[in-house]
């Protein structure tokens, strides 16, 4: 009943639209300085939101123009589609590679290829030649570039040299050998929050999709016969066998959020999969000598790196879109990828600006890869299928409750059912 | 469901002891009358007008959206009939969130009013039984994002609540696997909600006159024949307003399975565990993905139904309890 208010409530918005709701745009005035909004996802007194803060500053004094930029946090900005649409929202919204298809969906995110030829200020070369084509692709929707930049996401095998130096594995032979040793050490080699599905699938869909590529995983979500490729159940063997090996800490699957990633830091589990994320995140239980640092799940084939982005997103109903289409490629100034990687300790979108130490290594991963694919190869842009039919067979499989052989079959069946009944 | 639902009914009002003397309304209602009606459409309208517009028409939107494909403002909207709702019946995401719901509201009501009651069984004359009262209501006003926190720490393979297990010589659960962790989160909403029940059951309690009390006693009525003869027949107007509030409250539960599951990152909870509203919600939110909310719709009007279906038997059941008792 909730939910069904919090609908009507949509509803109701966009009846009642010009009745209510805080207004951000300041186009209609009659001044016409230039002004810019943003309302961040970010927190003020975080090193992202002060960075951004800093941005924003010198292009006001730079540019002249009016900036009113709001840190709101991660919940202030649930109703920001819903503004958007009803042409209140700001110049400016944030997004990343998994959650620009919604604004797409609605028509609220401006086509930015314009901005690939714009040039950044005090360089010689236009946006294109910045930003690497990966680093393009996944700001991308098939309507060309949805957003712009400012830091790069991936997914890796992570451990603290500090704890376990581990060799990296160049073979999944040599990795399952690793899991082994540490076993037989004594130690629980992997550390996994098993409560969070979309973590347990990054077993098979790391796999999968970094031997096969892009395009791999999301045909299971599109066509019923892609199962049936031998593929995705060499891949789900693989899953099967780190099941059935007994690598996971006991009971992993009632293991609550953040507890496994927790003790990862603190060295009770050797290996942690996640995203480039992971440090930042346990920041506090890793002590001051750790040394974190990433490999990738070693499995052969097209060794294809994944490649995710967050971004700044275009309002197309906003009031300024050609101002913030200027502030986009301003952002792409080395100084202000240099503050992302040093104070926000992320991947700068730029790759010739260096990431933070333990990231080196994935920042290196991504450039050279001979091949990238998207954050879940865009499976879950199907969230219903995503949410309701593939994650919970992933976590049968990652728990052992299933083998890879009843994995293929149920998710063929599954995803057969789910396509005849989808619009 | 108004509050019309939940006042008394005419046949309650008749039954309540009869005022000690008539009083000057008598004479006087008859006089009143006139400028009653005379007032009944002034002060009706405001608020018929305010419930129209912000609760009737949003709910025929809504019925309306759920026979659309469409992913909110600002998109377009595609007609699709009564498609949402067949993919719905034919979605096993859906069933089984809803045949959990169906167990969470049976269940837990069970629990629920099988506490209150053992509660008032033994609360009754107890010492300090305000104080006792105030701590069982407390759980209801902790919020459930620390009880999310909280969850962790006692019901991790490694937690509190393993390690007592340990030391009684049991083996550890995985209560926050997906086959267990349903049942904590039934568990939890019993903990968390039964001292709501409890403390209006108890303030309904408190007015029964201490005398019929005395009398039992006299004639050697054990507590349990109290709570049977006395105090449940009493109090069963009030029953029956809890009965329907758990109802309608159970159907919507929601934030306590996040609690239990995936608290504070985008994930899905297990199917398992999943009730018509966590379905809901994922559908509305789609984690970044075009929301669909012809679906999200259609499962409101589901729930909406079976909501009012539900509170429609759960006051039959009652009502004719109370006939059968007086």
């Amino acid at each position: 009943m909730r939910k069904l208010t919090a609908v009507l409530t949509v509803g109701a918005l966009a009846l009642s639209v010009g009745a209510c709701g805080k207004k951000n745009g300041g186009g209609d005035s009659a001044s016409a300085s230039k002004e810019l909004v943003y309302r961040s996802s970010w927190g003020a007194d975080e090193p992202q939101g002060k960075a951004i803060k800093a941005l924003f500053d010198d292009f006001a004094k730079e540019t002249g123009t009016k900036v009113d930029v709001k840190f709101v946090g991660r919940k202030g900005n649930d109703n920001l589609a819903t503004e958007m649409a009803a042409g209140q929202g700001p110049d400016l919204f944030d997004t990343s590679t998994d959650t620009i298809d919604r604004f797409a969906a609605q028509n609220l995110a401006a086509p930015l290829d314009d901005v690939l030829k714009k040039q950044v200020p005090g360089e010689a070369k236009p946006v294109s030649e910045i930003l690497s084509k990966a680093v393009q692709g996944a700001s991308s929707t098939d309507k060309g570039l949805a957003f712009v930049p400012h830091t790069v996401i991936s997914t890796a095998v992570w451990f603290d040299a500090s704890k376990h130096p581990v060799k990296t594995p160049k073979s999944w032979e040599e990795f399952v050998a690793y899991l082994d040793g540490a076993k037989k050490a004594g130690r629980t080699p992997i550390g996994q929050d098993g409560t969070i599905n979309f973590y347990n699938v990054y077993w098979f869909y790391s796999a999968l999709v970094r031997a096969n590529g892009e395009g791999s995983m999301k045909a299971l979500a599109t066509d019923p016969a892609a199962w049936d490729r031998p593929e995705v159940l060499a891949a789900a063997k693989r899953v099967e066998q780190l099941a059935k090996g007994g690598y996971f800490q006991k009971d992993f699957m009632a293991t609550k959020f953040p507890a496994a990633q927790d003790g990862w830091a603190q060295g009770t589990y050797d290996l942690n999969l996640n995203g480039t994320w992971l440090a930042g995140e346990t920041r506090p239980k890793l002590g001051a000598d750790a040394k974190v640092t990433s490999f990738q799940l070693p499995v052969g084939g097209k060794d294809s790196v994944e490649v995710g982005t967050l971004g700044w997103g275009v309002n197309a109903k906003g009031h300024n879109p050609e101002t913030a289409k200027e502030f986009l490629a301003f952002t792409l100034k080395k100084k202000y990828a240099q503050a992302m990687s040093e104070s926000a300790l992320s991947i700068p979108a730029r790759d010739d600006v260096p990431a933070p130490a333990h990231l080196v290594g994935i920042q290196k991963d991504v450039s050279q890869a001979k091949a990238t694919h998207r954050t879940y190869d865009a499976a879950a842009a199907d969230q219903k299928w995503w949410n309701d039919v593939f994650l919970p067979i992933d976590d049968k499989l990652v728990s052992g409750k299933s083998d890879a052989a009843a994995f293929v079959k149920e998710g063929k069946a599954a995803t057969a059912a789910y396509l005849k009944n989808k619009s | 469901m108004g509050t019309s639902t939940l006042a008394p009914g005419p046949v309650g009002e008749a039954e309540r002891p009869a005022p000690a003397a008539p009083g000057p309304y008598e004479t006087k209602r008859g006089k009143l009358r006139p400028a009653r009606e005379r007032a009944f459409w002034p002060f009706l309208l405001p608020a018929l007008l305010g419930y129209t517009v912000l609760f009737v028409l949003p709910a025929l939107y809504g019925f309306w959206v759920s026979l659309n494909k469409w992913a909110g403002p600002g998109s377009d909207m595609e007609w699709k009939g009564l498609a949402n709702y067949t993919a719905l019946l034919e979605n096993d995401a859906f069933r089984t969130s809803f045949v959990n719901t169906f167990v969470l509201a049976l269940g837990g009501g069970v629990a629920v009013f099988g506490f209150t009651f053992l509660s008032m069984v033994v609360l009754r004359q107890a010492k300090g039984r305000g104080f006792i009262r105030s701590v069982v209501f407390l759980p209801m006003i902790i919020s459930l994002i620390a009880v999310g926190a909280a969850i962790g720490f006692l019901l991790n393979p490694n937690g509190a609540v393993n390690t007592v297990f340990g030391w009684l010589g049991l083996d550890p659960q995985p209560w926050l696997g997906p086959d267990m962790v349903f049942r904590c989160v039934i568990g939890g909403l019993v903990w968390s909600s039964t001292g709501f029940y409890v403390a209006l059951m108890m303030s309904a309690a408190d007015s029964i006159p201490p005398y019929l009390y005395e009398d039992a006693k006299l004639i050697g009525a054990t507590r349990w024949e109290q709570f049977r003869y006395i105090t449940l027949p009493l109090t069963w107007d009030v029953f029956a307003v809890c009965a329907v509030l758990w109802v309608v409250n159970s159907l919507k539960v929601f934030e306590i399975v996040i609690a239990f599951t995936t608290a504070g990152t985008p994930g899905s909870p297990p199917l398992q565990a999943r009730t018509v509203a966590v379905q809901q919600f994922l559908s509305v939110t789609n984690n970044g993905g075009a929301p669909d909310l012809g679906s999200a719709a259609a499962m409101g009007v589901f729930v909406l139904i079976v909501t009012t279906v539900l509170v429609w038997l759960t006051r039959r059941i009652t009502r004719r309890e109370r006939v059968e008792l007086s």
